[in-house]
């Protein structure tokens, strides 16, 4: 900013001056001129302190002798005739302007200058990576050319034809050119964004017209309304001005964020599909590739990866999945080689630009040398943390730029870090502003959880293979037991003598009680999970209990026992299903056959008002209060005398009571110790949509 | 009761379970012809046109499911009687819509050996 308008003002003075007919007029203007161009000398020699990245390592004396010498020629120029001394017009259109005593070392002064600025210019270019060369080449090709092009006309030709000052007009305006190469670079090359100038541009002026208008109006307002005087009001005005400075310039800020940077895309409508995309999505290549898709899409980069991290069996990070999009080589962020950047992120998970993490290393680096000079006059504390935080620092920063990456992002689920994602510069090679980090960080954050919910997912599924495979692998050895002894001792295809038939006999029944131990843990297992799965449909409950009944009349005669059903006359439909429902009237009865010594057991169908209840009666030996109150957990058996010889695996009315209340239905038990029980469980009648 | 003529393809990749299985089906006259996978149970079907099928479903190199598509598919082998067995009922959820009246499917584990065989005799008694 301040190089352009002391560009400006030289110009404008070095046109007055020569239009200007009247000598003193000239004169003065000349003076100006040079002022102005002292003054572009200060300014030019500072940015490139700021340009085209900050440096740090400045020697404050070469920036103290240059300010003053440049301020002291400036005021010289200006207030005496040390430099210009004189300008006479000799003819019409031709200007002559003698030269001070001070003229030469002005002039050299200039020429060093710009020598000096040219040569850190280079430098510092040679630095930058090659796109950022190619945004600035253009620029220092301007640069050059303008001094080259100043150096002639104002220097070199007064001299050598001193008659002819009409040249220096060339020079001048080759400032032109200078801006013209600025301008090009700024455009094509997005020198600097081109948006951020305008805005301020637009925003220093209206905020200078608007102070000076405040200025003005409240030194009027005091002046004429309040018997003050001039100085006064001014001083006053200044106050308000002063005060009212930083409110007004944030409101125009924002008045001119909002028109002029609409942003190349909405952020809120791009996280909406983001969460919509992710939302169905439980595989974890998926989630990430969505991620990246997204961002890739949105920002326009040229790139972008993300990775998963893991701990091996020894508690170490490793990197494992990888997603990319557009970018070759993506796979050395799994290499060990590439670590240190996962290394960094565990210590400090941050987002993090690469062109900050570049200037970060060189102020480090300057503390470090004042460290360095601490640690040898005695302190020594922090001095190994910080020096290997550096060196992590640097490793990082050469392996990303390695791979071009622009920006990291670590993705955290409760505080830990869990992976990262790499971007690449935007293919606008515009840089990343707050509004884009602020919308990334979001995006990392979403991306964390889609992870969770994957992994939980892929855990989820392990698990129930796990049991399926483990409860397939119990059942196959015992089928075969069961399918062999009922071949000898159900069929008689074999002939036993009754010792052994005896032992067999036992064998078998407890063949069959592993077999339904696993079957029950199956059950369980599943249940648990969330994977019973019920298939409800609308079908009559009297009929499924009968099925049930014709099998169940005969565990009841082996046991000594009469089994009643009191099916009711009509069909009682229920919405659930019938599978589930056979293996709870199943269960009940079973369980109301094994204690029961003798008597009967009773099933009843009751229809209440919306569900239908059966209710499984027996003579048994009944329940007493204190174990009744666990009757439904896990492995819950009663241990007592009359139960010793009781066979069950405890899971049976577990099973039974979670089936059914996942069919929307409730088990009830009633009993009267020595008496019997009554348990009891509804359907519902109809599905709850319905 | 010998039944000389009627064969009966048993595909099984349990060892165990597949020699039960021929043993009562071969004690009670039946031709076994076995498989210990889906690609073996369809080349020997072609080979030995059975009358009854006993598919299991977990099976390598071509589980049963993917078999009994096979078979329905194809016009020479759609009407053979299949009865699909399973070791859990999870299973068949998948199987139920592929199969047919003539069908039947059982659980291995519920059914002792002498109740596979009145269920062979009822489906072979329906063709």
């Amino acid at each position: 900013m301040a190089i352009s308008t002391s560009i400006l003002f030289w110009n404008i003075f070095a046109y007055l001056g020569y239009i200007s007919k009247d000598v003193t007029q000239s004169l003065m203007y000349f003076r100006l001129n040079f002022a102005a161009v002292s003054i572009f000398f200060i300014c030019s020699y500072f940015f490139t302190l700021f340009f085209p990245v900050r440096t740090y390592k400045r020697s404050y004396i070469i920036d103290a002798i240059i300010l003053l010498m440049g301020s002291a020629f400036g005021f010289i120029a200006l207030t005496s005739d040390l430099i210009i001394k004189s300008v006479s017009i000799p003819a019409p259109n031709q200007l002559v302007m003698k030269a001070g005593v001070l003229g030469n070392p002005f002039y050299s002064f200039t020429i060093l200058l710009t020598l000096y600025i040219l040569y850190i210019l280079i430098t510092k270019n040679k630095k930058l990576s090659k796109t950022d060369q190619d945004r600035t080449k253009y620029f220092l090709l301007g640069t050059i050319l303008y001094a080259i092009a100043n150096v002639i006309f104002n220097i070199v030709v007064p001299f050598t034809f001193p008659q002819n000052y009409n040249y220096t007009q060339l020079g001048d305006f080759s400032a032109i050119l200078f801006l013209g190469f600025t301008a090009y670079a700024i455009v094509k090359h997005h020198l600097f964004d081109i948006r951020v100038i305008i805005r301020k541009v637009f925003l220093y002026t209206s905020l200078l017209s608007i102070v000076f208008g405040i200025y003005s109006a409240f030194t009027f307002a005091f002046s004429s309304f309040l018997p003050l005087n001039q100085t006064i009001s001014s001083f006053l005005a200044a106050a308000v001005i002063a005060f009212g400075f930083e409110p007004l310039r944030n409101q125009l800020r924002t008045i001119t964020e909002k028109y002029l940077f609409v942003a190349d895309y909405n952020a809120d409508q791009e996280l909406k599909h983001l969460t919509d995309a992710l939302s169905n999505v439980v595989d974890l290549d998926e989630a990430l590739r969505h991620v990246i898709q997204h961002l890739s899409r949105a920002m326009k980069l040229s790139r972008a990866a993300a990775v998963v991290l893991a701990r091996d069996g020894k508690g170490a990070v490793t990197v494992r999945r990888i997603q990319e999009v557009a970018f070759p080589g993506s796979q050395r962020l799994l290499s060990e080689d590439y670590l240190p950047i996962v290394t960094l992120f565990l210590h400090e998970p941050r987002i993090r630009l690469v062109d900050m993490m570049q200037q970060e290393v060189e102020e480090q680096e300057i503390d470090d040398k004042a460290i360095k000079r601490q640690v040898t006059h005695g302190a020594t504390e922090n001095l190994v943390e910080q020096v290997s935080d550096l060196t992590l620092k640097k490793q990082a920063l050469v392996l990303l730029k390695r791979v071009k990456v622009a920006v990291v992002v670590p993705i955290m689920v409760k505080d830990k870090l869990i992976g990262l994602i790499y971007l690449g510069e935007k293919l606008s090679n515009a840089n990343f502003f707050e509004d884009d980090l602020n919308f990334i960080t979001i995006v990392g954050s979403q991306t964390g959880s889609a992870i969770e919910k994957a992994r939980f997912y892929e855990e989820d599924q392990l698990k129930s293979e796990f049991v399926s495979i483990a409860s397939h692998e119990l059942l196959t050895p015992t089928t075969a037991i069961e399918g062999y002894l009922s071949m000898i001792l159900d069929e008689n295809m074999a002939h036993v003598d009754p010792k052994a038939r005896g032992y067999l006999e036992k064998v078998y029944a407890s063949s069959k009680r592993l077999s339904a131990l696993v079957k029950d843990l199956l059950s369980v297992s599943r249940i648990e999970a969330g994977r019973m799965k019920i298939e409800p449909k609308v079908f009559d409950l009297c009929e499924v209990v009968q099925q049930q009944v014709d099998q169940l009349v005969f565990k009841a005669k082996d046991a000594g026992l009469t089994l009643n059903y009191h099916r009711p006359k009509k069909e009682l439909p229920v919405f659930a299903d019938p599978d589930r429902a056979a293996q709870a009237v199943v269960n009940l009865v079973g369980n109301a056959i094994k204690y029961t010594k003798q008597g009967s057991v009773t099933i009843d169908l009751l229809d209440r008002a919306h569900h239908i209840e059966v209710a499984v009666s027996d003579t048994g030996i009944g329940i007493k209060p204190e174990d009744r109150e666990h009757l439904f957990e896990k492995f819950q058996r009663v241990n007592s005398d009359e139960t010793a010889g009781i066979i069950g695996s405890g899971l049976g009315l577990y099973i039974t009571k979670s089936i059914i209340e996942l069919m929307n239905g409730v088990v009830t038990v009633k009993s009267t110790y020595g008496k019997g029980s009554t348990f009891a469980f509804t359907l519902p009648k109809r599905s709850v949509k319905s | 009761m010998t039944d000389l003529g009627t064969t009966i393809l048993l595909a099984e990749d349990d060892v165990v379970l597949q020699d039960m299985y021929q043993e009562r089906l071969k004690a009670e006259g039946f031709t076994v012809v076995l498989a210990r996978d889906g690609q073996e149970a369809l080349e020997k079907i072609t080979e030995s046109h059975p009358q009854l099928i006993i598919l299991d479903i977990m099976m390598p190199k071509m589980n049963g499911i993917d078999v009994l598509k096979k078979l329905k598919a194809d016009g020479d082998t759609k009407n053979i009687p299949v009865i699909i067995s399973t070791a859990l009922v999870t299973e068949m959820d998948q199987v139920k819509a592929l199969l047919s009246p003539k069908d039947a499917y059982l659980i291995k584990s519920e059914v002792m050996p002498g109740d596979i065989i009145a269920l062979v005799r009822k489906k072979l008694g329906d063709v």
